[in-house]
């Protein structure tokens, strides 16, 4: 059975830490052969709460191995953006998916969305963002 | 990996789960405020979690459930969210400050299962009636039936 991996959105960095997340992912999926499950939100969330450039962490991921990407909602709080799987996309994960696909769109993405549930008619919404951003034709 | 070994390491990474859910100091080195936006999102992830296992309690302290839970669980890790929810219950009830609605949903927990506050909670075999202030369930071959509401 095939294994991807997927990073984590995170809040903080370990201080001494010897590699930054693009060595960490590269070095791993070399080591063990498994694929990439690129969440392009966690993408977003990382850059915004390391104050660092997204698209700098898209060019250094070996995105052919992307097996699919997950796409997530979120909201800034108290200074940071977390990563809720409760909230609409923002267009800035949006903008997100479509630098993902002009380097290398992924086989399939995937919305998250845990609760909180908006009408049908968003989440069709949401999704057809999705698609329209990715160059895939609209879901619905 | 530096020299000092995984042994090292390991004694830092429980350090730091303990600063996210036991109320444990910070460790050096790392981003207070980070770390502690890291630990406030863990609690309102149980919170949300805990809710969906106490809906009653939960819709009874309406908007005031987050800030609850997280008080009361800050300093303690986590039970699962059947136990932590039901350990809040019964603390709120201690303080006089269950809501009707979490009174019945606890007194109808209480009848159908067993629960000592330290192991998993089990099935009751044998009928039962339990008490949460004025509020009575019974419970007679696994139906529960709330036959004195509370007062309101």
């Amino acid at each position: 059975m095939p294994i991807a991996l997927e990073p984590i959105a995170a809040l903080f960095d370990w201080p001494d830490d010897e590699l930054d997340e693009a060595d960490f992912l590269t070095e791993i999926l070399d080591a063990t052969g498994a694929t990439l499950l690129l969440d392009i939100a966690n993408v977003h969330a990382n850059a915004r709460n390391r104050g660092a450039d997204p698209l700098a962490l898209l060019d250094r991921l070996p995105l052919g191995r992307v097996a699919y990407a997950h796409v997530a909602g979120g909201a800034e709080q108290g200074g940071f953006y977390h990563d809720t799987h409760t909230d609409p996309v923002p267009p800035a994960v949006l903008d997100l998916v479509g630098e993902l696909c002009a380097r290398h769109r992924p086989p399939a993405l995937l919305l998250e969305r845990d609760g909180r549930w908006p009408p049908a008619s968003a989440l069709r919404a949401e999704l057809d963002a999705i698609a329209a951003a990715s160059g895939y034709p609209a879901v619905t | 990996m530096s020299a000092s070994g995984g042994g090292d390491l390991a004694a830092r990474q429980a350090e730091l789960v303990a600063t996210l859910v036991a109320g444990g100091p910070l460790p050096p080195g790392f981003a207070p405020g980070p770390v502690d936006a890291a630990r406030r999102a863990l609690l309102r992830k149980r919170a949300g979690d805990v809710a969906r296992h106490w809906p009653l309690l939960a819709a009874a302290l309406g908007g005031s459930w987050s800030a609850t839970f997280a008080r009361w669980a800050a300093d303690r890790p986590t039970n699962g969210s059947l136990r932590d929810g039901w350990d809040l219950a019964r603390e709120l009830h201690r303080r006089g400050e269950l809501p009707p609605l979490g009174a019945e949903e606890l007194a109808a927990r209480e009848a159908a299962t067993r629960y000592d506050g330290a192991t998993a909670p089990r099935p009751r075999r044998l009928p039962a009636l339990a008490r949460v202030g004025g509020t009575v369930a019974v419970q007679f071959a696994g139906r529960v039936r709330l036959v004195r509401p509370a007062h309101r």
